[in-house]
C-alpha cells in the first residue's frame, strides 16, 4: 500500500513505451502508449523513506526509475538482512504479486529514490496483453533467484575478503555510479556488511587493507576503486 | 551420452500418474495430460549420475517420477553447495526455460531414480500457452525465490548447529518420515548434509554426534531417526 501521505508527481509524465520496457511490447507502440499501466503514479521517495513495508498488503510493485532501493529480510532476534539492492529498472513486489501474498521484506530508498507505482489490475491486464513485458518480468524473477543461489554458494565457499572484493565490484555495476573514469560506491558500510554477513569492524578491516594495497580508497565517505583488475583477481580467490 | 528410452509400461501416461495432482500439471484436464505424454520420453538415472550440468543449455523439461535428486552448485573452492532437492512429482530445470538461459545449477540423482522428459517443443507449444500452468511455474519460481532468500539469511544469521538442526527438520518435511514415524525417509551422507546446510562434512559429524549423545537425534549408519522434536525446533530457532 502506498503511503497516505505520498503523493505522486506530477510535473513529469513517464510512458512504459518510452521506458526500458520499449523493447517488449509486441503490439502497436503508439497505440499502447497510454494503455499500458495507464494508472500508474511517478512517486519520489526521501533518503531512508519506506516504499514496502513487510507484513503490509501491496496494491502493486513498484518500477524504479532512479537512485537505490535496498530490500531488507528480518530474521531472528529481530536482525535485518539485506536481500539485495533495486537500481535503475528493477521491479519490487513482484514475487509478492505473483503469490498474491504480503511481502517478506521492507524497501527503503538509500538515495533520492523516483520510482513508478504499477497497480495491480494494471499489471494483471499486461500479463495477458503483452507477453513480451510478462516474460520479461519473468526473467527478472529468474535472475533475482540466480543471483541468491549464487550468494548462498559465496557465503557459504568463499572467504570473506573474496566474497567482499566481489561485492564493491558488482555494487558498482548495479548503481552504475562513476566520478569521471572512477568507479565509486556510496553504500554505507553497514549495509555492505550486512550483505556479505559480517561485522562491521571486520569489513572496515577488510577495507583498509585494500586500501594499503592502494586497490580502493575513500573518499567524501564514498569508497573508489582504483585497481579493478586487482580486485577482479581477489574476488576469484587467486 | 545417456540413452533416452522411449516410453515404456512400467512408467504411466500423466494422466494415470499417481502424483499428478501433487505436479504443477494438476491444472491440466485428462485430455490435455494425454497430449503432454505424447511427446514425453523417461530416463533411468543410477545414484549419482548427473541429469544437467550447470552452464549448459536445457533441451526439455524434467519431472520426477521416482526417486530423489539434488540440485547443486559448485563454490569457488570446489566444494558443492545444495540449493534445493526434489522429490517425485517435482519439476526440475524448468527455470532455464523460463528465462532461455542455461542451466543455474546442476541436477544429480542421489538414489536410483526415473525421470520423465518433456523435449523444448512440447514445453513451447504445450506447457507456455496454457496460461494456468505457465502460471503455476511462475509460482513454483516465486516460492523457490523466497525460500532462497530465506537461506541465504539463515547462512549469513544462523550458526552452524542451528543450521544443521534446521537441515534435519527441512529433510523430514520435504521427504517424509518411514514407517517408525520418526526416521527420515532419505539416506545422506554426512557431506551431503554439510554441503545443504553450507559447512564442512568434518562440523556436520560434530554436530550431529552431539545431538545423538543428547538423544535429540538417533543415528544408524546414514539413516537418522528424530527423537526428540520440539528440542530440534528449539535448536534451529525458527521464527516461521
Amino acid at each position: 500500500m502506498i503511503s497516505e501521505n505520498k503523493t505522486s508527481v506530477t510535473d513529469k509524465e513517464i510512458h512504459c513505451t518510452d521506458c526500458w520496457l520499449k523493447q517488449f511490447f509486441t503490439g502497436n507502440i503508439a497505440l499502447d502508449q497510454k494503455s499500458v499501466f495507464k494508472n500508474k503514479v511517478l512517486l519520489r521517495y526521501k533518503k531512508a523513506e519506506s516504499l514496502v513495508k513487510a507484513g503490509d498488503a501491496l496494491t502493486g510493485v513498484y518500477c524504479i526509475k532512479e537512485g537505490l532501493v535496498k530490500i531488507l529480510k528480518k530474521g531472528c532476534k529481530d536482525k535485518e538482512f539485506l536481500l539485495w539492492i533495486a537500481g535503475k529498472h528493477d521491479i519490487v513486489g513482484l514475487d509478492a504479486f505473483i503469490n498474491n501474498e504480503t511481502p517478506s521484506y521492507s524497501a527503503f530508498a538509500i538515495d533520492e529514490v523516483e520510482a513508478c507505482f504499477i497497480q495491480k489490475p494494471d499489471l494483471k491486464k499486461s500479463f495477458i496483453q503483452e507477453p513480451g513485458v510478462f516474460l520479461q518480468l519473468i526473467k527478472d524473477l529468474c535472475k533475482k533467484l540466480n543471483f541468491i543461489e549464487y550468494r548462498i554458494t559465496n557465503i557459504s565457499h568463499n572467504k570473506i575478503k573474496e566474497n567482499v572484493a566481489e561485492l564493491l565490484i558488482s555494487t558498482t555495476i548495479k548503481g552504475e555510479s562513476s566520478d569521471g573514469e572512477e568507479a565509486c560506491i556510496n553504500y554505507s558500510v553497514g549495509d555492505l556488511a550486512n550483505i556479505i554477513g559480517t561485522s562491521k569492524n571486520y569489513l572496515s578491516k577488510i577495507l583498509s587493507m585494500l586500501i594499503k594495497e592502494k586497490i580502493v580508497s575513500v573518499r567524501n565517505r564514498k569508497i573508489i576503486i582504483n585497481d579493478m583488475q586487482s580486485l577482479s583477481i581477489i574476488a576469484k580467490g587467486a | 551420452m545417456l540413452q533416452i528410452t522411449k516410453k515404456q509400461p512400467e512408467v504411466p501416461a500423466c494422466n494415470n500418474c499417481n502424483s499428478v495432482n501433487s505436479s504443477i500439471f494438476c491444472v491440466l484436464n485428462k485430455m490435455q495430460l494425454e497430449t503432454l505424454s505424447e511427446n514425453k520420453s523417461h530416463i533411468n538415472y543410477k545414484k549419482g549420475q548427473i541429469i544437467f550440468y550447470e552452464g549448459s543449455h536445457p533441451q526439455g523439461l524434467y519431472c520426477i517420477y521416482s526417486g530423489k535428486v539434488k540440485i547443486h552448485k559448485l563454490g569457488n573452492d570446489g566444494r558443492e553447495q545444495i540449493l534445493r532437492m526434489a522429490k517425485k512429482g517435482n519439476i526440475i530445470g524448468y527455470r532455464a526455460l523460463l528465462s532461455e538461459d542455461s542451466y543455474n545449477a546442476s541436477a544429480t540423482a542421489i538414489e536410483d531414480s526415473v525421470v520423465c522428459f518433456f523435449p523444448k517443443t512440447t514445453y513451447q507449444n504445450q506447457i507456455i500457452p496454457h496460461p494456468s500452468l505457465s502460471m503455476q511455474m511462475i509460482k513454483l519460481l516465486s516460492t523457490d525465490l523466497k525460500s532462497a532468500e530465506q537461506k541465504a539469511m539463515n547462512m549469513v544469521q544462523k550458526q552452524v548447529r542451528e543450521r544443521i538442526a534446521e537441515t534435519l527438520l527441512m529433510l523430514k518435511d520435504f521427504f517424509g518420515l518411514e514407517a517408525d514415524n520418526a526416521t527420515i525417509n532419505t539416506v545422506l551422507t554426512r557431506e551431503a548434509i554439510g554441503n545443504i546446510t553450507g559447512t564442512t562434512t568434518e562440523t556436520t559429524i560434530r554436530v550431529l554426534s552431539e545431538f545423538n549423545k543428547k538423544k535429540i537425534i538417533l543415528l544408524k549408519g546414514k539413516r537418522i531417526t528424530i527423537l526428540n522434536n520440539s528440542e530440534l525446533i528449539h535448536i534451529a530457532n525458527l521464527s516461521d
